[in-house]
């Protein structure tokens, strides 16, 4: 059984590694997790404002494009000092997000337990960018 | 008792350990091991990788395939944001080991599954 829980470890350790450079910086940050946030909002940031503006929720047409622009934007410029400004922004995005998905009659429950997992997991990386910063 | 679909799932998993494990540090997997929570997190997606690497393997057609690998394009995200969480919150000796077992192993997967889905299809 360990055997099995290692090679899956092993397995995860092979699925992460696809140009993955731990532990250059970036100013303070790490460059590969300000990447990797980045490709996440990439993710995210668009279909939660297609969603909003399919809902017509408080996000009007025209700002969707200058919104998706500024959350991707955001990630890949991040610096030390922005990253508690970020973490304020996206935090207000990803309850709302999940709604969305949620509510989503064309996404299965896999895909839907997946868009969960990929917010619960960015989260915890722009947590652990914070700390790495505040240590 | 495991029915068919677990069966080749696991099989997945199994055949793909032995096609990277000697490309992996034991210091690399000893890091995810002091990290519970993270560990379960990331076992949980690699299953979700086996049973999406199956769905592929059977899609009908083109939709159900972009489907299901867009869904794979996210889970592998989601592993690598885990285990980028594991690094940052590691100790520095700790990351220089991690960042030791992820070099070089390289796109193996991608060279591995088209070899041994059809093997267990």
């Amino acid at each position: 059984m360990r055997t099995l829980a290692l090679g899956i470890v092993a397995l995860v350790v092979l699925l992460a590694t696809s140009g993955c450079t731990l532990l250059r910086s970036k100013g303070n940050l790490d460059k590969a997790s300000v990447d990797r946030l980045s490709q996440n909002l990439e993710f995210i940031a668009p279909a939660y404002l297609d969603y909003a503006a399919a809902a017509g929720d408080d996000v009007a047409p025209a700002d969707v494009k200058a919104a998706r622009d500024v959350l991707v934007k955001m990630a890949k410029d991040l610096d030390a000092g922005d990253i508690a400004d970020y973490r304020e922004k996206v935090s207000k995005i990803f309850p709302k997000y999940l709604v969305y998905v949620r509510g989503d009659p064309l996404l299965s429950d896999s895909e839907k337990e997946t868009e969960e997992d990929l917010v619960a997991s960015t989260k915890r990386l722009i947590d652990s960018i914070e700390k790495r910063v505040e240590d | 008792m495991p029915d068919e679909h677990e069966i080749k799932i696991k099989d997945v998993a199994t055949r793909l350990r032995r096609g990277i494990t000697r490309q992996l540090k034991a210091s690399g997997v000893e890091i995810l091991e002091e990290y519970d929570d993270a560990r379960e997190f990331v076992e949980k997606q690699t299953r979700k990788m086996g049973e999406l690497a199956l769905e592929l393997a059977k899609a009908p057609d083109k939709e159900t395939r972009d489907r299901v690998r867009r869904q794979m394009d996210r889970v592998s995200a989601i592993i690598e944001t885990e285990l980028l969480s594991v690094a940052n919150a590691a100790a520095p000796a700790a990351k220089s080991a991690l960042k030791s077992a992820l070099a070089g192993a390289g796109d193996v997967l991608k060279e591995v599954l088209p070899v041994i889905l059809p093997a267990i299809l």
